[in-house]
């Protein structure tokens, strides 16, 4: 296992904030993140889903953004601009496994990383998931012919997780715990409209962390020894990352907790961490990776 | 430890009580309940099966909307007793009082809204001709001063001509809502009749997705438009490069303005 060395263990989730000029703003205010993750890159331009792409309930968040993406010479254009100084790491998505394996060996050298979203749950209406043409043990060999760095393989925790690790972690360096929850439906009463125009969407935040937290425990005890584990769904706080580690992840992901303007965004990823290790002091623990997967007792 | 607070905003159901017809191109929709929005923050209008855009609201219960695509299209179709379903408020808006407001085309909106608050002393509004103009209603609330390009109403030419050096002394705080280039001419003027750019409140527009500074999308040289503005100090502005010359498209592409 190729280990993915930053400092501090967390990262933006991949789809949100999204564009290097927004991380290089956050940087600015003083953001703190070991990486930052551009919005995932296809094999061509593609606009997602018209609005609305969110949805939130009261409990949840949905999204039907269904990959929108820039071409690959405008990305590696903006790469080439960014001036930032937290390193990337680059999340690809195709439609073929070739697609996977040369935007990853264009985008190498760009990049201290790769995530390799096989999960995505929304598509545009008509189109087929990605599991759905996909081979995912395919898509990760072709992949790992590419690159030397660490590849991150981030999953749903709707998918056969358990069984689509089982084929790729010979390929794998990293499993993201995981994508969005797939997909929810949700009615506007009086139309009988649903409430995305992608009709269905993918749930996020603070509602589904007990799911990804059992999704990191399930593959922790199955592949805790082979790979390491990244943590994505509903952290808010700094309690929630002591919770993942305890559950197995050694990184983690933030998302939907950003949604605040770039003053809050900053002081957020700037404290979070902070916070993370005053409370490993207060409990008498010298580095989080003394806790990942071993306090849990159930 | 520090407080964490995060919360998400629902959509709610808004009826319409009313609409307002100003011209062929732009309606004032008047809704049963009131929002929570300042002047200058923005919502975002959701009409199942047809789509969701990001509005500004004109005053504490009404929303002003040009007619420019297909979801304002159906929007105009609209009338009482429909509804649509509103996220709001969104963003930041103007945070001063007393202003010298300049407007251009459907710029209008969120000056309205200040208008209607009692925060506009004098109003410089510009359009294209007398036929996109709204009048006989921002009269009652403030002192307004036209201008049209075809000249078809008030003074014949931009709005930014309206600025002088006797005006601007007469005030500490000026809002700009328009086209960019617009703003862009009219807060270089203040600033070159002496004003701190910081006093110059500037409202912008880009292309939106979530709304709430999940995506990104709405960026402009880092600052998400949703989360950050809409409404930015033009000493803000003057850092962003992006200004006047670059949006993102659906696709997250970046475009020439």
């Amino acid at each position: 296992m190729r280990k993915l060395e930053i400092y501090p263990p967390i990262m933006n989730a991949c789809g949100i904030l999204s564009y290097l000029s927004v991380f290089e703003h956050l940087e600015e205010l003083g953001a703190d993140v070991g990486a930052w993750i551009p919005k995932s890159i296809g094999p061509r331009e593609k606009q997602g889903n018209e609005n609305p792409v969110i949805h939130f309930n009261g409990s949840v968040l949905m999204n039907s953004m269904a990959l929108p993406s820039m071409s690959p010479d405008d990305f590696e254009k903006e790469l080439r601009e960014y001036r930032g100084e937290t390193p990337l790491i680059i999340s690809h998505y195709g439609e073929t496994p070739d697609d996977y394996a040369r935007s990853v060996a264009r985008f190498d050298k760009y990049c201290i990383a790769h995530e390799i979203n096989i999960s995505c749950p929304n598509f545009v209406p008509g189109e087929k998931s990605i599991l759905e043409k996909l081979e995912p043990a395919e898509v990760l060999r072709e992949v790992r012919k590419e690159t030397d760095k660490p590849v991150i393989a981030k999953l749903s925790p709707s998918d056969n997780y358990i069984g689509i690790a089982q084929q790729i972690v010979d390929y794998v360096d990293y499993i993201n715990c995981g994508n969005t929850l797939a997909r929810g439906l949700e009615i506007e009463p009086y139309s009988g409209r649903a409430y995305l125009a992608g009709t269905f969407g993918g749930l996020s935040g603070e509602a589904i962390r007990p799911i990804t937290t059992r999704m990191v425990y399930d593959m922790y005890k199955s592949f805790g020894n082979r790979i390491g584990i990244i943590a994505t769904g509903g952290i808010s706080k700094p309690d929630h990352i002591i919770s993942y580690a305890r559950a197995g992840a050694s990184l983690f992901q933030i998302g939907t907790a950003l949604h605040k303007n770039s003053t809050f965004t900053a002081f957020f990823l700037r404290n979070i961490w902070k916070d993370v290790e005053e409370i490993l002091k207060a409990i008498n623990v010298k580095s989080i990776d003394e806790i990942v997967g071993v306090n849990f007792v159930g | 430890m520090r407080l964490w607070v995060l919360i998400l905003l629902a959509k709610k159901r808004f009826v319409i009580k009313g609409v307002v017809e100003h011209n062929p191109y732009m309606k004032t929709f008047v809704f049963e309940e009131s929002f929570k929005a300042n002047p200058g923050q923005f919502a975002m209008v959701f009409i199942p099966g047809v789509g969701e855009k990001p509005f500004s609201l004109s005053s504490g219960e009404s929303i002003t909307v040009e007619k420019r695509g297909h979801f304002t299209e159906k929007f105009f179709e609209m009338g009482k007793g429909d509804f649509v379903y509103i996220r709001e408020p969104l963003g930041i808006g103007f945070y001063r009082m007393n202003y010298l407001a300049i407007a251009g085309g459907s710029g209008i909106a969120p000056i309205i809204h200040l208008v209607h608050d009692g925060d506009v002393k004098t109003l410089l509004y510009g359009a294209k001709d007398k036929e996109h103009l709204i009048l006989n209603s921002l009269e009652q609330r403030t002192e307004v001063r036209y201008a049209t390009d075809d000249g078809s109403y008030g003074y014949p030419g931009f709005v930014t001509d309206l600025i002088t050096k006797e005006l601007v002394d007469e005030y500490e705080f000026f809002a700009i809502c328009g086209p960019e280039v617009m703003m862009k001419h009219a807060a270089d003027k203040l600033v070159e009749f002496g004003v701190p750019s910081e006093n110059i409140e500037l409202s912008l527009e880009r292309y939106m997705k979530c709304g709430e500074g999940l995506c990104g999308i709405c960026e402009i040289s880092g600052r998400r438009v949703c989360v950050d503005g809409p409404v930015f100090t033009y000493d803000e502005v003057l850092k962003m490069p992006d200004f006047t010359k670059f949006k993102r498209a659906k696709s997250g592409k970046k475009v020439v303005l």
